[in-house]
């Protein structure tokens, strides 16, 4: 019996995504926190928002309708001047 | 995952929270988005599963177990440069540190101008410097020496990159104490 495979991932590679270089310090800096409505996912934040208090940060949110899809432009526009963000909660 | 992928490409590092059940895809799906061999291992934090049945407080309480790791994964102690030698700042380096280590090739060309560049505190985003010039034979007086707004400047970007959250340089310019 023959069995044949299908990979769903085709043979084609994404180009390769670049990726930001990191603050060495988070002290007067404005730190994301995206929401992706999962359960949990807001009591998470919120503990780490009070812990990057405690590291002179400032915060910003946004949050997404769904954790199945990308972030919208708009709400990934509410974070553009953020200089590192935190998302949860993927899986 | 595909939210960092936008940030990162819109020049803001993110660091996942993730549950553990994600921990066998992370990698498959990190390599599908053409993202680097060790971004998982930089950017994700792990969580245990399920964690919708917890109480806030045990919520709280996991978030604060991990926090190290998300500190040292938004800051980049987690990283490694390419020669695999840690780069990365220690734990207990002040931003005022941070800012001196940034600058400090900068500094060294001003000493070889006869003048010294001093940082001297960092506060609310506001870097204080003072440079001496210790050596006025050295630049006629100070005159090679670049005007204080434009060494302003330079301080700022070369000091941004770690401190994000820079937003003046006051120097102390003793060719023009006002």
């Amino acid at each position: 019996m023959t069995v044949r495979v299908y990979d769903p991932r085709g043979s084609r590679r994404p180009a390769k995504a670049e990726t930001a270089p990191r603050p060495a310090a988070l002290s007067g800096a404005t730190v994301g926190l995206l929401d992706n409505s999962k359960e949990q996912a807001d009591v998470m934040l919120e503990r780490i928002a009070s812990k990057l208090d405690g590291q002179g940060a400032r915060i910003a949110r946004a949050r997404k309708g769904s954790f199945s899809r990308v972030a919208e432009p708009d709400v990934l526009d509410q974070l553009r001047e953020c200089g590192a963000v935190v998302t949860a909660l993927g899986g | 995952m595909r939210d960092a992928v936008e940030f990162e490409r819109r020049g803001i590092p993110a660091v996942v929270l993730a549950n553990d059940v994600f921990r066998p895809i992370a990698d498959a799906t990190a390599e599908l988005l053409g993202l680097p061999s060790d971004y998982v291992e930089r950017a994700v934090v792990y969580l245990p599963h399920p964690t919708s049945i917890l109480s806030r407080e045990a919520v709280k309480s996991l978030i604060d177990e991990r926090w190290d790791e998300i500190l040292a994964k938004l800051t980049g102690r987690a990283a490694l440069s390419a020669d695999g030698a840690s780069a990365a700042p220690s734990l207990e380096e002040s931003p005022l540190e941070l800012a001196r280590r940034a600058v400090d090739a900068f500094a060294e060309g001003l000493r070889a101008d006869g003048a010294e560049l001093v940082l001297r505190a960092y506060e609310e985003g506001v870097l204080q410097a003072q440079l001496d010039v210790f050596d006025a034979a050295a630049c006629e007086g100070g005159v090679c020496l670049l005007p204080a707004p434009q060494l302003e400047a330079m301080i700022a970007a070369f000091v941004r990159p770690a401190l994000p959250g820079l937003r003046a340089v006051q120097l102390w310019d003793p060719r023009d104490p006002t």
